[in-house]
């Protein structure tokens, strides 16, 4: 197994070294050199810091473009790269964790008028039609349907991998008698 | 006792399926709700057919904590092995891939690293015959 470079992460590790290389570093071809192997190095940590603003879901309205100054890259290079690394823009992105967001505090019990102004969104309307059109159902209704049945703590708990290997689809129902009532 | 399921922590379930089976070319083995989220996992077409990767949600605050962590260090979070690397590189980067390490001689192997689009990193490698 030694010879076999898998997990990678070791910060001694050879391979992730903190230093610049000292051996110039072939493409696919053998034998073009490739000095921007740092520079891409860089530029994720610049779309890693732009996502993190992206991801503080609260109050504070953080626009792409306060993420890519932030990232240290024009917008347009900013989105453009984003999307290819992260398979979503920026926007995509920030919906997203702000869905997720709403979804956790509509399960703690909070209001649908409180959650609206906590994820950072203005319009109660702008915020249930999204929250219905990626979600499924109104955020009215799935504070409703979760509120009653499970208590949840920082994150929506799921069945553990273990439970549904051994027990498929019922599961979810032993899962469900092993949460605590709120 | 047996290497059954490996999993790994994506952003987006939907997104990552797509990805691991569009982009990579796994096929979906299992897909099934799971709470607010659900159990899907891939196998590689190239085998074991048994293998399986479980595509986890990352909805713990610790799991987004440590995809972000190697992510921003340039740490690849798993390796997945091929017969033939640079045909795979090209093959991935004509789907619009990103690669963070161009294939790269290290020792007995060559390897190269790619963005997955779900926050992680992934290893390629191919053993130096």
């Amino acid at each position: 197994m030694s010879d076999v470079p898998t997990g990678h992460k070791h910060p001694g590790d050879s391979v992730h070294v903190q230093s610049p290389p000292v051996n110039p570093m072939k493409d696919s071809m053998g034998d073009k050199v490739h000095p921007n192997a740092w520079a891409k190095r860089r530029a994720i940590l610049k779309l890693s810091r732009g996502r993190e603003v992206l991801a503080e879901v609260g109050s504070r309205n953080i626009s792409v473009r306060d993420a890519a100054r932030e990232a240290g890259l024009s917008p347009f290079h900013f989105i453009r790269r984003f999307e290819a690394v992260f398979g979503e823009t920026p926007h995509q992105f920030r919906t997203r964790e702000r869905l997720a967001a709403a979804q956790r505090l509509l399960a703690r019990g909070r209001s649908v008028t409180d959650v609206c102004l906590d994820v950072g969104f203005s319009s109660l309307g702008s915020f249930s039609a999204l929250f219905t059109r990626k979600i499924g159902i109104s955020p009215a209704a799935y504070r409703r349907s979760l509120r009653c049945s499970v208590y949840v703590p920082d994150w929506i708990p799921h069945p553990p991998s273990c439970l549904l290997w051994m027990g498929g689809t019922d599961a979810i129902a032993i899962f469900k008698k092993t949460l605590p009532r709120p | 006792m047996r290497i059954k399921l490996v999993s790994i922590f994506v952003d987006d379930q939907d997104k990552a399926l797509k990805f691991y089976t569009e982009v990579l070319g796994f096929r979906k083995k299992q897909d099934m709700p799971a709470g607010p989220a659900r159990w899907i996992t891939v196998v590689s077409a190239e085998g074991p057919d048994d293998l399986e990767l479980v595509l986890e949600p990352n909805g713990h605050p610790a799991a987004k904590a440590y995809q972000s962590a190697l992510l921003k260090d340039c740490i690849p979070c798993t390796a997945f092995e091929s017969t033939a690397l640079h045909d795979e590189v090209q093959r991935l980067k004509q789907k619009g891939v990103v690669f963070t390490m161009e294939p790269t001689v290290a020792g007995e192997v060559t390897i190269a690293i790619f963005s997955d689009t779900c926050g992680n990193l992934i290893q390629l490698y191919q053993r130096n015959s």
